[in-house]
Order: C-alpha cells, then structure tokens, then sequence
C-alpha cells in the first residue's frame, strides 16, 4: 500500500513537472525543430506589473495589467465554436478572429490572379516555426506551408505598457517561384469588442473621427484607408468632386469606460492601410481598429496612353515595398479620453515648436487669372498689390495676426501658371508690397505648388512623372465647375523649382504657401524610381532646407517637424455613415506648436456652424479674396471662386475673426489636453493653461460653470 | 392575435434601433451646382447640408428594411413608410422613433404611400390592391382592387405601385405597366379616368416606319408610351407625374385637365421621385443620388448629391423617395441603407427661397436687396440676375436692366428692354435724324443740280473716283456686282474675257472668312447664336477655309465626270463670286441686327433668308454657266458635290482614326513586350 501510494505521487510530481516545464520552460527556443512547428503552449511575461501572455502557436495574445485585460483576439469563442453570444463560427472565421496575423496572399503568375486572405493557422498546421522568448518580448519566425513558401519574423517588445510589433523587412522571405505576399494585417482584433457596446473607435479621417459603438450603424463597408493617401505612381486618381479626406495621421484608438488602446504606425505608415469596422457590419460582430501593411498592390496595366480598359492587364506589383513594418500598441487606463490619445499621438512626433502669441487671418488674394478668348488667351487682372496693401491697412486696425498670402500673380495669371512660377507680373510692385507689409509687421506669402502642373504649362515630357504603366499621371480638379487638369511632375524637378524659387525670392520678405509637397505622396518607375518612403525623405530634407517661413497645404504627419504653418486644416470628417462624430484630434496634435488655417471659407460659408467649428477645431479663418467682381472669373480656371470680391467679405471676414479671436486668444500657444461632450451638441475643450472653449452647437442656451453660453455661440470659461 | 407579437417584436427591436438626430450639420459630401452662364454648370454655396437620419426600424437582427415610399404628415410629427421587406407600413415620429405598425399580416409588397387629413392610402403592388386605414387608430376601412370598369381596359394590368390623393379623396394611381397614364380613382375604388398619360417619342426609325410601312405593319410596330413611375400633388391639386428613363420631361406638371402645362427647364432622366412645397418649388431626386430644385418656373436652383460609393451621410445609394417640411427641411428616403436623410436649408439657400417667392408674387423690388446679396455669395447665380432685371424695369432703369437681362441670358428680356432704351433714343433725337435725313437728301439734290448744270465742277471728284475703280484690283472686286445682277452673263465674262483673276477670288475668300469673325463680332446680341467667349477666330478661319476650298474641289471633281467644263481655276473664281448677295449685304444686316429688337425679327430674318436665297440661286446658274449643264445635270452635280463632301469628311475622319489606331497598336504592343518580355 504504502508502495503504491509513494508510486502514485512520483507519477503525480512527474506529471506535474512536466506539465509546468512546458507551460514555463524558460529555453530560448521552444521546440526549435525547423521541420515541426512550435507546440502550443502559452508564454507568459512579467513587465512592471503588467503580464503579458502569448499562445506560441497562433500568436494570440493579451496583457492583464491594473485588473484589465487587452486581449490581441478573439476571447469568446469556446471549444466547440460557438461563441458565449450565441454567434457560430467556423474554423476559418474563428482562426480570423484568434491568430494574430492574417496574411494576404496570391499567384502573380496565374491566370486569375484572385488573393487568399487568412489567419496563419489556416495556411499552415503549425505556422510558427521558431519561438524565442526574451525579457522583454519575444520573437517568432511564421513560415507558412511549402507551397505558399512565405516566411518572416515577428518580433514583439513589451515594457509593461507599451507593445512595439515589428517586421523587419530583412526577415522576409518570398522562396516560392509563384506566391507573393500581398497584405500582413498586425493583431487585426487587438482590444475588439463583441457587438455593441459602450465606448469609441477614433479613425484618422480629416481632423478625425470617433464611432461610437453603442449606436447601430447603417454602413455596410467598414473604414478603410490609405495612410497618406492613395499612391498614383500606381493607381488612377479619381475624378470625383467632393473626395473623402485624406488619413494623414497613421494612428486609431479604441476607447472603452475601462481602458483602450492606441495603435499607432511607427514604421512604415506609408505602406499602411488603417481599417474599423463595427458590430452590424456584415457577418462581424466585432468592434475593431487596425492596420494592415500593403507588400504589393495590384494595378490595372495600360498599354497604350487611351486609358481603354480593354487594352489593359490587371497586375500585381513585382517588387516588394521595402520597409521595417511597426505598430505600437500604447495601453491605456480607465477613462481614456480622445485627448489621452492624442497625447500619445504628439509625444511619438517631431513637432516644429513655433510660438504662436495672436489668434491668426489668412487673406490669400487671387491677383489673376488667364482666359479664352476669340483671338487667343488674355489675362484678367483681379487685384492689385496696391489693393492688397490697402486691405492689408484696414484689416491690420482689428487684427494683430493677419497674414497675407498671394495667388495667380505669374505673367500669365493663375490658369496660365508656368511651371517656373518666378518672375512674376510687376516684380518691383510685389517686392514693395513684401516691404510695406513686412513694416507693418503682416507676414506675406506667395502660393506655390511644385508637385501638380497645370496641363496648359509648357514643359519638357521628360520632366513629368509616368506611372508604373508608363502614362503621364494627369490629375483632375476636384472641385466643382473646374474641369482643369494637372499633371505630376517628378520630385528632382520640384526640388529644382523649389531652389530656385527660394533664391529668387530674397528681397520680398515673403515665405512660401507650398500646396502639395508633403501631402501627395507617389512613386515613380520610368527613368526617375523611387518609392513613398523615398519620397518622404526627400520631403523632408526639402523643406527643411528651405530658409524661408514655409506653410503646407494639408500635410501629412512626417511633415510637422519642418512646417513653420498649417494651411487648409480640415475641421471635418469625411461623414461616412460608420462614423457618428467629427473631433479635432488634428488641432489636439498641433494645437498650441503650429498655427493652424482653415480652407477658404467664403467658398462655403455655411453660417455660424462654421466660425463655432473653428473655434472648436482651434484653426484661425482664412478666405479668398478678389478686388474686382469674380463674374470676371467665369470661363477661367478658377471660376470655382464664385465669391471673393473684399468689399462683399469684408463685414464677414470682421465679424468671423472677432468671434473666433473673442474665445481663442483666451487659449493661444496652449494645447487641448480633454475634450469633453457635456449636453447634446455642446462640447468643452480644456486646454494646458485650465482655460476651458465652451462650443454651444445647440439651439438653447446653456450653463457651464456659472457662465451663460447663448445658442450657437461660444466662450472661453476660465 | 398573431398580429400582436409581430408588432411588439418590432417595438422591441425599433427601441433598440433608434438613435436621437444631432442638430449639428455633418460634413457635407457633395458639391452643389446651379445654373450658370450659358447654360453652363456652376457652383455655388452649399444649399443644403445633411442634418440627421431617420433609421427605418430593421426587420429582424439580420434583416434590413427595404423602404419602398414615405408620406408625411407634419402636423402629426409622423412619417408612414411603406416597408417591402417587413411587410407594413412603419409609422415614426420625425425623430425616429416607431409608435406603430400598419398591415402587419395583410400587406405583401407595400411600394407606394399617401395620406389626406383622415386616411392613410397604401399602394400594394403584391396584392394588386390599394388598402385605406383610418388615420385614427389604423383601421383597415376599405380594400381597392382593380375597377370594374369597361374603360380601364380587359387587358391593362392594376398593380398599384406608387399614388397621391386629392383634398377630395380621388386618388391618382400609377399602376406598373399601364401606358394610359395615371389612374384616377374615387374613394370608392371607382374608375373616374386615366389622366398624365405620357406620349410616344418619335425617333429617325419611327419616322421611316412610318412613311414606308404599311397600316398592317406598323401596327406590329406601334411603341407604347411610356407609363409614368412616381406621382406627386402639390397644394391646389395639381398632379406631378415622374416618369424615369424618359428623354425628355421626366417630371410633368398637369393642369386640372390632365395636360402636361410645365417641365422643369433641365432634365433629369433618372428622376424616381418628386414633391412640391407650398411655394410650389420643385424637389426632384433621381436614381443617381442626385437632388435638384426648381422654382416654380422651372429653373434650376440648385442641385447636389451623386453617386454614393464611400457611404457618406448625404449621399444616396437607391432613393426611392423625397418630401419636403415646412422649415424647408428635406428627406429622402434611402432603400439600400434603410433609413432617410434629412437635409436642412443653410442660410444661403433660404435666401434663395425667400427672393424666389418674391419674384413668383411680382414683387421685383421688393426682392431686389435680396438677390443683390444673394449675387454677393455667388456672382454667377444666373437667376438673380433675371430677377434683378425685372427690378431694374419696373424701376425704369433699362440701362441696366439691359446689362442683367445679358447676364441672366434672357434674350425676351434683353429685347424689351433694348425696345424700350431705342425708343427713348429715338425720342430724344428725333430732330437730329430728321435733320440728318434731310441732309442727305439735300445733298443729292444739289449733287444732281450741280452734275446736270456744272458738271465741270465735279469733275475732279469724279476723276478721283474714277481713277479707283478703273484699278484692276478694285474693278475686279466690284465685278461682285455683276454676278449680283446676272450670274451667268458675269460667268461668261470671267471665263472668257478674264473679267476677274484668282487673286480678286483670294481676296473675296478672305472677306468671307474676315465675315464669318464678324459674324460673331458684330451681329446684335438678339440676333446671335455664338458666343465671343467660345468662339476661337483660329477655328472659324480655319474651319471656313477649309469648308470653301473642300467645296471648291468636290465640285471641280465631281464636274469632271459629270461632263462639266469648267476648270479649276474657275471653279475657285466663280464659286467664290457666286456668293456675292452674302458677301456684299452680310456685314450691312450684321450691323442692322444691332438695332433692331425681337418685335423686328421678321424682318431680320426675311432680310437674311433673301441674302442667303439669292446667294443660292446664284451658286446655282453660275454651276449651269460654268459647267454648261442643262437645269437638272446642274441638281444633280450639286447633290453630287455635297455627297462628296460629305465623304471627303468622312474620310479624313476615318483616316485619322485608322492611323490613330495604326500607331497605338504598335505602340500598345511594343509596351506589352517590354512589359511581359
């Protein structure tokens, strides 16, 4: 008896032993059988306080950390596929949900050319192939099955808070003759929540926009961008009037009343794609936010310059984008608000610091534009630099911050803009106009724009950018009535016009308005190649060559650090029907480092909604003004101005900027560190120095803190 | 009993479904347009912004409504929405919120929807049936199936799909396929008559068959009209018929006849649905997600929405249907997303609409501040200028009226108030023209006094005069004359007795060319079809050119083996000779036009159909005299001549695309070499 018992505990010990050397085997390795895959087990990590646990097979993973949980997958479906809810799933959609990978994939030499999207599990019996466990993370090598024949690395850091997610570029390994990747989408699930719920996705459109996840959403596609924009080196611009805003943020967040997560791209956002989707959205019924990282993309190839769709093949890109691939997953603590977020946003960003000490105008003036006429083109003068200044004198006698910034000043006027912008109609009488504004202390700019040519410019083919199927990238107007088109010039000749530009420009105490550079972001193949993040680069270092006050139009983030202005800052989301709330995450991110200018608002001056807006967004007005009358314009490139006459704006351009100058000036230099919705369409931003904007969008008045803040109105409440 | 769990259930799922609208306006994802110069399309300030959505309660957690129309009753606060999906009608409140079910169980494929002050009427087009509840209480009173009656035809199918109904309770019934128009119907489901029937569009094809095809076979032939697809009443009873796809008039308004009295000016063929405001304006939305308003005319106001492929609020997928509240405020109803959005007017657009209804009542200067800011917010809005223009009249001021009438491009306008400055002209200067007449008179008076008995006196004015003509190159061009007067007899002179040279030809062709830029230039704005700002002198020297040198060669060709004489280098001559009526009188009757005003027209245009008659009939003998062709040798080489132009123009067009085609081939396969090589 007593044999049996002491039998019957060395099984017990054995047993257990060996249960706990697997669950903490502490070898760098675990089952490194290059032939075999890593068994399953689920990896555990302490970091200050937080644990972070990985399921060495599929890569599921959560962080437990102050009694919340973030789970990188699914959490609810059991073992035998249904899921606590009730939702049934299969072993596809369940390993969607579960893995921490989904590849995309396909045969580039097949007829077909269809791409297979999959968690790693469903493309190999045991996809992680090496699993090397460190004190701060760990790395795993995804091989996926012989005929697929793609491998990579995963490397995962942790320090207690924040999660890094890499791919680098160098451990990727393409071994079969026909399968390319295509798409990795990181931790797609990461802090998902089932159905509806209490909480926010915030996406990077526009300013920014949240979805609020406990209202039902009538969309039927989820949100998905382009990181900075579509890429035209390979894609076809659209035509369309009234395009959706650009992300130019590579950031999302979940937001739930016990935590959340912001997921920011800090590595290779120019290849990255950012995705939500919400409960009722199709068969999902999760609350999501990710990134997905483009490897290839495929384009439509044409053979000859028609366009004809039938003289085409659809292709996928041959050579691989080439970059280090990184997410970074910051946790977040109960209450997270979207200022939390854009906190951390600000903090991982190179921000050129300004100090701003007025609450800005922006008066851009049209000086002319370029007409059809019977015998032949004419320019139609629409102001003149003795006018600007006068303007400049009157509006100077309200407002300390004014701006003045110059438009359609070429020979030629606006439409007959050459390339090489300078020299200019009347030089001596715009340099003379620079010298009386710079006495008056009103900063004066002239509005360039090196990356899109007007196609009626004259300039060498050799110059202008050709996309991979070697056609001149042409570009339309988007605005309404327009019917201009552009095209794309290579990066070497903007930096040529640039410099030169800049040289030329000494003596008119003038900066430049640049609109594009920085924002439309494309690769070149033929005979200039470089790819999104080269261009970037050169961006960059262009700019920040510059010696002059440099303001872009719309940027994207990778410019913040050289920019000395903001110009047309969006204060909208693009409305789809997934989001339900507009939010000025843009304006949290610069507000208070860079001087923010709206689009030109006499263009759509949709009331007191607007200059409310503003004042909400934290930008300052900007408008487009003429002297003469813009019937003038009508059959010019720019007859899209319909009105812009000085002597009809001049009561509203007073009235806006006093009202958004009333409240911000309470406020300038400081950032928004919480937003806040107190009623229904009432929004209180508080900013660093405590100083709180009151927006009252709604049609009552309202109490806050003891001040009255009449209908449609706003106040700053100290 | 049944019943009762159906509409509790779906209580239970709306209360879930329904969210409260925000009042803040969301981005709006569409530019807005309007008319502007020539006819052209402008932008303009946003005239309506999307406010808010009215989410149609789903069927079933996975099963979305399918809204097929909607009326609303304002007074109520409740919108009824005929769901094809569900299988009722959902009655909500303006915020959303669903108080009731109608037709639960009964209704199969509720599509159309319409209300009066007690009923509700709905359009079943599965039960081809038309179904009356009480407003009160949602009593079933009275089922419609087809009329029995002779008139309404054996044949013609009764499947309700849309209808309207009249302060007398008659209904107005679109039935899917029925070609006679709109059912009218009592409120007892009797056939009263078809009215809005819309017409058969008469095509080249249909124009042949008839003409060449017998009774029997032109009865296999016979299109029917197209039957309308919406229909809307407005505030006194007039009907508003949709019919989509059609190419013409999609919207109808008919009188209390039935008769179509007014289209809107643009048309849409796309339109599916249309409502009228008590203002009478027009809202129409079309298959495209577009949204257009019209005034009362029929002029275009604005126009916005599109295509919707990113699923942005305020852009529609499938609307099916659009009303309009009081405040201005409109809704379109959605199919595909199962919801309608509210569009709330922007201070510009109530601008508009209140100037609009100023000028609707005559009150021109009244509304005159009005436009004038409007103008300010968008100096190409075209209809303020109109409306301006009426003020200016009525102020007397037609100096400027004259101006705004040109901008607004209305020509009826402009001729009014030029009728009305020329006479004022006239008036003032009445003793200069008297005594200018009576100048001229006296001089040619003294003129023939002096030649008759001092003829010496003038002689060295006619010894200059002389000396000019006798030149060979003025004698030459004012040989015009003689092709003016008797063409063949000036033929025969410049074939045999070189009356006239190719250079005195050349010029002429040049002051043919120099006259079609003038044309433009020149003739009074009533009187001219092209605009200075879209025309290109490049193009009409070149096009002219090239038109009378084609001409000149296709009828040199065509002579040539038709047995003709004539030689090319008379051909070139005489051709250009024989157009002398246009060539002397054109640039006159240019400068007449400016002149003159609509109430003259009849003149003018009698004055050019002469020009241009005798310009013929001269082509015409000096092709006879030339060639030496007999009446109907000289028809035929002229149809010969245009049907050969007519293919030298063919040709040059096909020839251009052959080599188009010739070198993208090679170029398209030299790509797809390098590419795949």
């Amino acid at each position: 008896m007593r044999k049996k018992l002491i039998f019957l505990l060395l099984c017990i010990v054995v047993a257990c032993s060996v249960t706990l050397g697997v669950v903490f085997a502490d070898d760098p390795a675990v089952n490194p059988d290059e032939e075999g895959g890593v068994a399953a087990e689920i990896y555990t990590l302490d970091v200050g306080g937080a644990k972070l646990s990985v399921n060495t097979q599929n890569l599921n993973m959560s962080v437990t950390k102050g009694g919340r949980t973030w789970y990188s997958g699914n959490r609810h479906v059991s073992e035998s596929g249904e899921i606590d809810d009730g939702w049934e799933i299969d072993s596809f959609n369940g390993a969607m949900v579960t893995d921490g990978l989904t590849i995309t994939y396909r045969n580039a030499n097949s007829l077909n050319k269809i791409p297979r999207t999959a968690a790693i599990t469903e493309l190999a019996d045991e996809p992680v192939r090496d699993f090397k466990k460190r004190d701060d993370g760990f790395d795993a090598k995804i091989r996926l099955a012989g005929n697929i024949g793609i491998s990579f690395t995963l490397q995962v850091r942790f320090d207690g808070n924040v999660i890094k997610a890499t791919i680098p570029d160098s451990s990727i390994v393409e071994s079969s003759p026909d399968m390319r990747l295509e798409q990795i989408s990181l931790f797609p699930y990461f802090d998902s929540s089932f159905n509806q719920t209490e909480g926010q996705i915030f996406i990077p459109d526009g300013s920014g926009a949240l979805i609020d996840l406990s209202i039902r959403s009538n969309a039927t596609k989820d949100y998905s961008q382009r990181i900075y924009g579509d890429d035209y080196g390979l894609t076809t611009p659209s035509a369309r009037a009234n395009q959706p805003k650009r992300a130019t943020m590579p950031v999302i967040a979940t937001m739930y009343p016990d935590g959340g997560t912001v997921v920011t791209v800090t590595g290779g956002a120019e290849y990255a794609k950012a995705n939500a989707s919400v409960s009722g959205i199709g068969q999902d019924p999760y609350n999501r936010a990710n990134f997905t990282f483009i490897y290839r993309e495929p384009y439509t190839r044409y053979y000859d310059d028609s366009g004809d769709p039938a003289k085409s093949s659809y292709e996928l890109q041959a050579d691989r984008n080439v970059f280090d691939a990184q997410v970074t997953y910051t946790l977040m603590d109960e209450g997270v608000n979207i200022a939390d977020v854009a906190k951390v946003y600000r903090d991982m960003l190179d921000i050129n610091q300004k100090d701003i000490s007025t609450v800005g105008l922006r008066l851009q003036f049209l000086m002319a534009e370029n007409k059809e006429s019977m015998f032949g083109r004419q320019t139609v003068k629409m102001t003149t630099p003795e006018y600007v200044l006068n303007v400049a004198k009157e509006v100077s006698y309200y407002c300390d911050g004014l701006s003045v910034s110059l438009t359609g000043y070429q020979r030629n006027g606006l439409g007959g803009a050459d390339p090489s912008v300078f020299p200019m109609a009347g030089k001596s009488s715009y340099r003379k106009l620079g010298e009386d504004l710079n006495n008056m202390d009103v900063p004066m700019s002239f509005a360039v724009d090196y990356v899109r040519l007007h196609d009626m410019a004259s300039v060498s083919n050799s110059r202008l950018l050709q996309n991979i199927s070697e056609q001149f990238v042409t570009l339309a107007d988007t605005r309404a009535g327009s019917g201009v088109t552009f095209r794309l010039i290579k990066p070497s000749y903007t930096e040529q016009l640039l410099r030169s530009d800049v040289n030329k420009l000494s003596g008119f105490y003038a900066g430049i308005d640049a609109a594009n550079i920085g924002a439309m972001l494309f690769s070149g193949y033929k005979s200039e190649v470089f790819s999104r993040s080269d261009l970037i680069a050169d961006s960059v270092r262009l700019i920040g060559d510059v010696q002059l006050p440099v303001a872009l139009s719309n940027p994207n983030d990778y410019m913040f650090g050289v920019i000395d202005s903001y110009i047309d800052t969006p204060i909208e989301y693009s409305s789809y029907l997934i989001e339900t709330e507009s939010v000025p995450f843009l304006q949290m991110v610069l507000g208070g480092s860079i001087p923010m200018y709206s689009e030109a608002l006499n263009l759509d001056y949709t009331g007191q909604t607007l200059v409310l807006k503003l004042i909400d967004s934290n930008v300052y007005p900007s408008f487009i003004l003429t002297d003469e009358d813009p019937i003038e314009l009508y059959g010019t490139d720019s007859q899209c101005i319909f009105t812009s006459s000085f002597g009809v704006w001049n009561y509203k351009v007073r009235d806006t900027y006093e009202q958004v100058s009333n409240v911000l000036r309470e406020v300038v230099g400081q950032q928004i560190v919480r937003r806040d919705k107190v009623a229904d369409n009432v929004y209180v931003n508080t900013y660093s120095n405590g100083v709180k904007t009151v927006v009252n969008y709604s049609a009552n008045p309202i109490t806050y803190q003891g001040a009255l803040i009449e209908a449609m109105s706003a106040a700053a409440v100290r | 009993m049944k019943r009762w769990y159906i509409v509790i259930a779906i209580l239970v799922l709306a209360t879930i479904t329904v969210f409260a609208m925000p009042s803040i306006a969301f981005a709006v994802p569409y530019s807005t347009e309007t008319i502007g110069p020539e006819g052209s399309v402008v932008p303009t300030q946003t005239a309506y912004s999307p406010v808010g959505k009215i989410d149609i309660p789903s069927v079933s957690a996975d099963k979305k409504a399918s809204p097929e129309d909607m009326a609303i009753d304002e007074s109520a606060g409740l919108v009824y929405v005929a769901d094809s999906a569900a299988k009722y009608v959902a009655v909500l409140t303006l915020d959303g919120e669903l108080r009731q079910v109608i037709g639960a169980g009964t209704l199969s494929t509720p599509s159309g929807v319409a209300i009066d002050n007690e009923r509700l009427f709905v359009a079943d087009s599965g039960n081809n049936k038309i179904y009356v509840y009480s407003k009160d209480g949602y009593e079933l009173i009275r089922e419609i199936g087809k009329p029995d009656n002779p008139l309404v035809g054996a044949d013609t199918p009764f499947v309700p799909a849309k209808l309207t109904v009249d302060s007398r309770g008659n209904l107005y019934v679109v039935s899917t396929g029925c070609a006679s128009g709109l059912m009218q119907l009592n409120l007892d489901g009797e056939f009263i008559g078809y009215v809005g029937a819309n017409e058969t569009q008469a095509t080249f094809q249909s124009l042949l068959q008839n003409l060449f095809f017998s009774e029997e076979q032109k009865s296999t032939f016979l299109a029917a009209p197209r039957s309308p697809t919406n229909v809307a009443i407005n505030d006194r009873g007039l009907i508003y018929t949709v019919t989509e796809t059609a190419s013409r008039n999609s919207v109808k308004k008919l009188n209390t006849l039935g008769n179509a009295i007014m289209s809107p000016a643009v048309n849409y063929p796309k339109t599916v649905a249309v409502t009228i405001d008590e203002s009478e304006n027009i809202y129409s939305v079309d298959s495209d997600g577009y949204i257009a308003v019209f005034d009362s005319y029929g002029d275009l106001l604005f126009r916005f929405g599109g295509e919707d492929i990113d699923e942005r609020l305020g852009s529609l997928d499938t609307p099916v249907a659009i009303d309009v509240l009081s405040d201005g405020t409109l809704i379109a109803l959605d199919k595909k997303y199962g919801m309608a959005v509210r569009y709330g007017r922007t201070e510009f657009a109530d601008k508009v609409f209140e100037a609009v209804k100023y000028y609707k009542d005559g009150l021109y200067l009244e509304g005159e501040r009005m436009w004038k800011d409007i103008l300010q917010l968008n100096s190409s809005f075209i209809v303020s200028y109109k409306a301006l223009a009426r003020a200016s009249m009525k102020r007397g001021d037609y100096e400027t009226a004259l101006q705004q009438f040109k901008l607004a491009e209305d020509k009826e306008g402009y001729s009014e108030a030029y009728w009305e400055i020329r006479n004022d002209w006239l008036q003032r200067n009445i003793a200069w023209i008297v005594s200018v007449i009576l100048v001229i008179v006296a001089a040619v008076v003294v003129w023939k006094i002096l030649n008759k008995k001092k003829p010496k006196l003038l002689q060295p004015v006619k010894n200059g005069v002389s000396k000019v003509t006798n030149s060979r190159v003025v004698r030459e061009l004012l040989y015009t004359k003689n092709y003016f007067k008797s063409a063949p007899d000036a033929v025969y002179q410049t074939k045999y007795h070189s009356a006239t040279s190719v250079w005195s030809a050349a010029a002429l062709y040049v002051w043919f060319v120099i006259l079609q830029l003038l044309n433009v230039l020149v003739t009074g704005y009533l009187f001219n079809n092209n605009s200075v700002y879209n025309s290109n002198a490049l193009r009409i020297v070149l096009t002219s050119t090239a038109i009378l040198f084609a001409l000149v060669l296709c009828n040199y060709f065509v002579s040539t083996v038709t047995d003709g004489e004539g030689k090319l280098k008379y051909c070139f001559i005489t051709f250009i000779y024989a157009l002398a009526p246009y060539l002397i009188l054109a640039l006159p009757m240019f400068v007449i036009s400016r002149f003159l005003t609509y109430n003259e027209q009849i003149i003018y245009d009698l004055m050019m159909i002469i020009v241009y008659g005798w310009s013929a009939v001269c082509v015409f003998r000096t092709i006879m005299e030339l060639h030496d062709y007999t009446f109907w040798q000289a028809i035929k080489n002229i149809i010969l001549t245009l049907f050969a132009f007519v293919m030298a123009i063919l040709f040059v067009i096909v020839l251009r695309m052959l080599l188009t085609q010739f070198f993208g081939y090679f170029a398209s396969l030299f790509r797809e070499i390098f590419t795949h090589a």
